[in-house]
């Protein structure tokens, strides 16, 4: 498996190197959070809300540009093709189920993405009075642990989306809406302890905390103790609902799929 | 006049196309509606800290968002499926059934199609704004609307100018679909007045990246927040991004190499 690995990385690799123009251009199109951070920069100007200063809210938006770049997934959009053009087919003749090569080209693009994603919120982190993170080895291995657990929940859950292409024509909808509720629960629009009640208290059990706010809160070091344990947990916990899921959609949508003209 | 027809034909194709799909309509309506309540929601988060937002309030914002919605769905019924089309055109070359037409082909390429789904979005951003002027008790007089009505054309203008400057790089870049998608990321900007935006970033957002034009000032027209200067900007910026669209177009073709041939 670990050789088949090796391989579809170096194949995904070249894919990647051949289309950095683009990726170049995605990664400009994060402009989300920094919107966001903007918003929030002009109402901290004056007071600090809630407990964010206006330093505090540049730390957590740089974390969470850096972990939305290490765990984005396009997955969907890719299967949605390969489903409707029938491209699945040659995949499945294959002796290596298609998620494989899936993972390898998310795994390269990141490996692509990571010096320039890093470089310059690092250089911001530096220039920027007040900018802190939490850098002690234990919270960047937890930190790191926890972004690797979201992005498998991000690619996992994206994944089974895009598998809703073997029953219906508009699964682009329910991608975007998880897309949607993804960006306004799970920390980009705002921490999440300035949502409001009780959107805060039941993010502990929800999913979307776990997409993305979860290991930004653990490298600006806001959640320590009995929280950090339970935190992952509950990630564990969606992890394996989103793998049974995965299952069950693939077993049941290639009895499902019907494509032409192979 | 034949302008009007060709466009008026054109425009019953598409609708023709689209009632195939009739699924389609309750699909969009459905995202509509789902990210009309993100925005609104999103924008009563900020709210929750806060009286004012770069000096507009809840309900003065609201209007900026009901002009998000408008410039949404006016880009995405009218611009981007030619866009779409155009570029597909330059990449295949097959721009040769459009230029060997006996109409202006910069018409005949950005006018082709119409979504005729997503005018759903422009409706429902007049609604927010009717919504919000409701809420502020405020009495549009009839020089304000007509005010209004120009920034929205000029408006209207401005993103047309750049979405065909953004596509006719195509004819060098060859693909274009992330460039558009790149001016799709800026406009998330033209959620929020553009004063909550300092420095550097209310310039870029104001003159260069001129997203200030197609929500915020049209917005503060209605609301009589508009500096009277601005108005003559949005009409001399869309007449100057109209002309340079066009110019760049008729340059760009002598560089446009058939694929057929």
């Amino acid at each position: 498996m670990l050789k088949k690995y090796l391989a579809l990385l170096r194949a995904s690799w070249q894919g990647t190197l051949e289309y950095r123009a683009s990726i170049l251009i995605y990664m400009l199109l994060a402009s989300m959070p920094l919107v966001s951070l903007a918003v929030w920069l002009s109402l901290a100007a004056d007071a600090p809300i809630g407990n964010y200063s206006s330093a505090d809210f540049i730390s957590y938006y740089l974390a969470l540009i850096f972990a939305r770049h290490m765990t984005g997934a396009w997955v969907s959009h890719e299967l949605d093709y390969l489903i409707r053009q029938g491209l699945l087919s040659p995949l499945l003749l294959k002796p290596i189920n298609p998620i494989h090569s899936q993972i390898a080209a998310h795994i390269s693009d990141k490996l692509f993405r990571l010096p320039l994603v890093l470089t310059p919120i690092a250089i911001a982190a530096l220039l920027i009075p007040g900018v802190h993170f939490d850098l002690s080895p234990l919270t960047i291995l937890l930190f790191l642990l926890s972004l690797a657990l979201t992005f498998a929940i991000i690619f996992v859950s994206t994944y089974c989306v895009g598998l809703l292409n073997f029953w219906i024509t508009h699964a682009e909808a329910v991608s975007e809406l998880w897309f949607g509720l993804r960006l306004l629960l799970g920390g980009t629009l705002a921490p999440i302890d300035l949502l409001p009640a009780p959107i805060p208290q039941l993010s502990v059990y929800l999913p979307f905390r776990y997409t993305l706010s979860f290991p930004v809160e653990i490298i600006i070091g806001r959640v320590s103790g009995g929280e950090l344990a339970l935190g992952f947990a509950v990630q564990l916990v969606w992890l394996a609902i989103f793998i049974a899921l995965y299952r069950l959609l693939w077993v049941r949508g290639l009895r499902a799929y019907s494509a032409v003209g192979a | 006049m034949r302008y009007l027809i060709l466009l008026s034909t054109f425009y019953k194709n598409a609708l023709l196309g689209e009632l195939e799909y009739r699924a389609n309509f309750v699909v969009n309506v459905l995202m509509s509606g789902f990210w009309l309540f993100w925005s609104v929601f999103g924008l009563q988060i900020y709210f929750n800290h806060t009286n004012a937002m770069g000096g507009w309030s809840y309900d003065e914002a609201l209007v900026v968002v009901g002009l998000f919605f408008i410039g949404h769905g006016y880009m995405d019924a009218f611009l981007q499926p030619n866009i779409s089309l155009i570029g597909d055109h330059i990449r295949l070359g097959t721009l040769d059934f459009i230029l060997t037409k006996p109409v202006n082909s910069q018409f005949l390429a950005s006018m082709r199609t119409i979504s005729f789904w997503r005018l759903g979005d422009i409706l429902l951003g007049f609604g927010i704004v009717a919504l919000a002027l409701a809420r502020l008790h405020v009495s549009v007089t009839w020089s304000d609307a007509l005010i209004f009505g120009l920034m929205l054309v000029a408006a209207a203008i401005m993103l047309y100018g750049i979405w065909m400057l953004l596509v006719t790089s195509a004819f060098w870049f060859v693909r274009v679909d992330n460039i558009t998608e790149l001016f799709s990321a800026f406009y998330e900007a033209a959620r929020f007045p553009v004063s909550v935006y300092r420095g550097f970033m209310q310039i870029l957002l104001t003159f260069i990246v001129p997203i200030a034009f197609i929500t915020t000032f049209p917005a503060a027209a209605l609301i009589n927040k508009l500096e009277p200067q601005y108005a003559l900007m949005a009409v001399a910026l869309a007449l100057a991004l109209f002309v340079l669209s066009a110019a760049f177009w008729k340059f760009a073709l002598r560089f446009y190499t058939s694929a057929s041939s």
